[in-house]
């Protein structure tokens, strides 16, 4: 990030959203909305004063509530760009009015609590999606607790508790009484793989993350016990199944094929009952802490995003790919495309893999004088098109123009045209004309009538 | 001359990314389906004209199939929600003129819905079947026929 | 009405609000009328309005450059809005004249009320709810009801909807539509096989002349889909084949468009009831998209827009 920051040719908005995109590939018109964060972003230094003496203390969003944050603040330390944000629901100069502790330290004369939305309206030539993914609210599984237990965490959560910048030092510390985990339970598919209470999907990264997570607290507590409950390891990828392996051999995990009934609290232990479905048996462990693997879902709004894209979406709400074996980073609409979980769940290696190939394919397309296109795409006859315009109204992709003419009198005449390279080659104009003047290129009625008598002898 | 059993002979213009892809799939996954069909490719049942039902059953074709992708799930956002207003009346006319409803039948199949694909055409080639030969357009009987 | 016709249409030209005045004239067959299109303030005297101004006069509009004062009927106003929808007309470029209209009388009709070809009243007037036809000698009276089209029973909209002079007073329409449609119900409860003869021997004896085509005001393409000769889809020759394709065709064309004018009808000079196929796709398309030609200025043309919620019940 930090990298891209200073590379002249990119510019990052965060704390952006895009509102409205018009135009075609190589023409993007974007409306981008950059929200206030009421810290001007030129005069700001990044000393960090303002967030540490700010008294409002809330849960940190990056942290995944296991940490706090201040009111104004900046997500986790390596952020970019290194400008606090103003949190208006919980700051006290919005809440009580008063305050203003941060505008009076900062050296800077940042902080601008009148500062307003930004508008930015541009040209683009392509867009990549890369909108990520939420967490499933593993509260529905009342079986686990229904969120109730403190020491019931999910994936997330732990890799924050195990992280040095995390909120507790790099030092694994259940969340309830802050003791080190001797025995830790992970359960495996919490809403993945279940189409009753979560999505019929595998989030794919789930297996070798927690793999991952058995060996780390092997590492930070030599003598921690670790208990998988699992459906089935899936660990296709370069080295992966060597690494569950040596999860297992060299880390002591102790693999149990079989899912979790109940969870329940036994003084400051958690109770996890489950099955073990290759021992055939019952099986209870007294744990300290429980991590849920929980699913990979699309994130809230992908359906608006994608209706302002102009992309197709699945049943889930993840983005749908142009093809899903020969296009699999671009979408229906030419320019667009996609890298990363808001796809399909994706670990690191596949979502590198995705992010290069949509960046190459950008590259690729601004790299040529011309745009190669399909070549199914209309032509009008402008001269025996009578101007009644329905092609326009059809066209889901605005693809027909109206333009303006001199002919060789010198007189101005109104007609119709095709952008091709904004026509998807559907049709739909072609049988909306009435009097037959537009032509599918490649699929023309003259082509169609051959076929049908052909079929019809 | 032994009369030789009369078969429909019906043709389909199926829509490329859901219909066609729907019968794809029912041949990939070794489901069967009538032989009285022919599929003619179209980018969409939005490109579909009401031409195209007319002529060919002008030309003798027993019956005529259209089948696009489901409202909403059209690879071009829109194609069928047009072409469904346009079956709609096209379908109403052709009744009214009195050529079997049979003859004519549209439908949704989506490219993952294979069986469908072959229960759809079954069901039609047996409708055109009840109704017969495709007499409509064929001028006063003459003799030998 | 025709004297105030004549005032508007005088005072429309003295003051070059309009480069021309649409209107009725007398035609060159006793009792029948033709459009009278004129820039001459002399011609203005030989305009007309009676009871047998059939002609859909919006068909012009979109053939002539320049401003028109225009005189419609409530059904033609209704063409000439779904030309504007069309983006055929442009309603700046118009000054339209509405004539409430009480039904036009069809020649036809009043030939077999009076038992003798029309050509040999002398005069023709219209009194109350009847029609007085003097004849050589003698005067017949005849309900005015019984002599004017069919299209008229179901007219819901007899005032024009879109004008700029109403040259009279509103009239209430006259709700008979079950009379209007009657010989559509009938034609429906007939077998298929029957309507389809009926069909084919109606179509045998069209002589593609494309009246039909050439009288509607929805048929406004440059070329028609019948001249189109890559593919040719339709051959040029009258065969009843084609006859009836050709205007199936058209009837789908003009769905959502067609205002039950009635003039394909009434211009077919081998007299096919054209007008029962279009009156049906204009019931159609009413009981489908609740869509009725130009009585909504706003609405869109109903095969180039859509409703998610639009009827599918006969897909599969």
């Amino acid at each position: 990030m930090v990298e891209s920051s200073q590379n002249e040719n990119i510019e990052i908005l965060t704390y952006s959203e895009v509102e409205e995109v018009s135009g075609y590939i190589g023409n993007f018109d974007v409306r981008i909305r950059k929200k206030a964060r009421l810290v001007d972003m030129k005069k700001c230094t990044g000393c960090g004063t303002c967030y540490q003496k700010c008294p409002v203390k809330v849960p940190s969003e990056f942290d995944m509530e296991t940490g706090m944050r201040k009111a104004i603040y900046i997500p986790f330390p390596q952020a970019v760009p290194n400008v606090p944000v103003i949190d208006k629901v919980n700051c006290r100069m919005f809440t009580k009015g008063k305050c203003q502790i941060c505008q009076k330290l900062c050296q800077a004369g940042a902080v601008d609590y009148e500062q307003e939305d930004e508008v930015i309206e541009d040209k683009f030539g392509a867009i990549v999606v890369a909108t990520g993914y939420d967490l499933f609210d593993a509260s529905v599984y009342g079986e686990y607790g229904g969120g109730r237990f403190k020491d019931v965490i999910s994936g997330l959560q732990l890799e924050r508790l195990i992280s040095p910048a995390g909120p507790t030092g790099g030092h694994i510390l259940r969340p309830s009484d802050g003791k080190e985990p001797k025995n830790v339970v992970f359960i495996q598919c919490v809403g993945s793989r279940d189409p009753e209470k979560g999505f019929p999907y595998c989030s794919s990264v789930c297996c070798m993350y927690t793999a991952k997570h058995a060996v780390l607290l092997k590492e930070h507590i030599p003598d921690v016990q670790t208990n998988i409950f699992y459906m089935d390891i899936r660990s296709a990828g370069k080295n992966y199944e060597q690494f569950v392996q040596r999860t297992m051999e060299q880390y002591g995990a102790l693999y149990i094929r079989g899912r979790v009934s109940k969870i329940y609290q036994r003084g400051d232990k958690l109770i996890v009952k489950g099955a073990d479905t290759l021992a055939g048996s019952q099986v209870e462990v007294e744990a300290d802490l429980v991590v849920l693997a929980t699913a990979i879902t699309a994130r809230h709004d992908s359906k608006e995003l994608a209706k302002i894209l102009g992309i197709p979406y699945d049943q889930f709400g993840f983005f749908t790919e142009l093809h899903p074996k020969l296009a699999p980073v671009e979408t229906v609409t030419s320019g667009v495309f996609l890298a990363g979980a808001c796809q399909s769940p994706k670990d690191i290696p596949d979502t590198v893999a995705a992010a290069s190939g949509a960046a190459v394919k950008v590259a690729a397309l601004f790299s040529g004088d011309f745009l190669s296109m399909e070549p199914l795409v209309s032509t009008i006859d402008t001269s025996v098109c009578s101007m009644c315009k329905a092609c326009m109204e059809v066209c889901p992709y605005k693809a027909i123009q109206e333009e303006e003419i001199t002919l060789r009198d010198g007189t101005r005449k109104k007609q119709l045209k095709v952008l091709e390279s904004v026509c998807h080659g559907c049709g739909a104009c072609v049988s909306t004309c009435r009097s037959s003047c537009i032509m599918l290129k490649g699929m023309t009625d003259e082509q169609i009538f051959e076929e049908l008598m052909a079929v019809a002898l | 001359m032994e009369e030789t059993k009369w078969e429909p002979k019906v043709v389909g213009f199926l829509c490329h990314w859901c219909s066609y892809a729907g019968a794809d799939l029912t041949g990939s996954a070794r489901m069967e389906y009538p032989h009285n069909i022919r599929i003619i490719r179209v980018p969409c049942s939005g490109r579909i004209d009401p031409m195209f039902i007319l002529r060919a059953l002008q030309n003798g074709l027993d019956g005529v199939l259209v089948s696009g992708c489901h409202p909403g799930d059209c690879h071009y956002q829109s194609g069928n929600f047009h072409a469904r207003r346009k079956f709609a009346v096209t379908r109403k006319l052709l009744e009214y003129v009195g050529i079997e409803p049979e003859r004519v039948q549209f439908s949704w199949v989506a490219a993952s819905e294979g069986p469908k694909m072959a229960q759809v055409v079954k069901e039609f080639v047996e409708g055109v079947r009840k109704v017969g030969p495709n007499r409509l357009f064929k001028d006063e009987i003459r003799d030998g026929e | 009405m025709e004297n105030r016709l004549k005032e508007e249409a005088r005072k429309l030209l003295k003051e070059g609000k309009v480069d021309y005045i649409v209107g009725y004239g007398n035609g060159t067959v006793k009792f029948r009328t033709s459009p009278l299109i004129t820039n001459k303030e002399e011609d203005i005297e030989s305009l007309v309005i009676n009871p047998f101004i059939a002609n859909n006069l919006s068909r012009y509009p979109t053939e002539i450059k320049g401003k028109l004062g225009i005189v419609v009927k409530g059904c033609d106003s209704r063409s000439l809005v779904s030309l504007m929808q069309d983006n055929k007309v442009n309603r700046d470029d118009m000054v339209i004249l509405g004539v409430p209209c009480e039904g036009v009388v069809d020649i036809k009709k009043l030939g077999e009320q009076i038992g003798a070809d029309i050509d040999q009243a002398k005069e023709i007037d219209k009194e109350g709810d009847n029609l007085i036809v003097q004849m050589d000698g003698s005067k017949k009276t005849v309900p005015f009801r019984d002599v004017i089209f069919d299209k008229c029973f179901g007219c819901e909209y007899p005032t024009p909807l879109e004008y700029d002079i109403l040259l009279g007073s509103e009239v209430s329409p006259r709700i008979e539509i079950e009379k209007s449609l009657k010989k559509i119900k009938e034609f429906e409860d007939t077998d298929a096989p029957e309507r389809w003869r009926y069909w084919k021997e109606q179509f045998s004896k069209c002589i593609r002349c494309y009246a039909c085509r050439n009288v509607c005001p929805a048929c406004f393409c440059e070329r028609c889909f019948v001249d189109v000769n890559i593919p040719q889809w339709i051959t040029t020759y009258g065969s009843w084949q084609d006859n009836l394709v050709f205007q199936l065709i058209r009837t789908l064309h003009v769905a959502g468009r067609c205002s039950d004018c009635g003039e394909c009808e009434r211009s077919c000079p081998v007299g096919i009831p054209l007008r029962s196929l279009q009156r049906k796709m204009v019931e159609e398309v009413k009981g489908l998209f609740n869509h009725e030609t130009g009585v909504d200025k706003d609405a869109f043309p109903v095969f180039t827009h859509y409703e998610a919620t639009d009827p599918e019940e006969f897909i599969k």
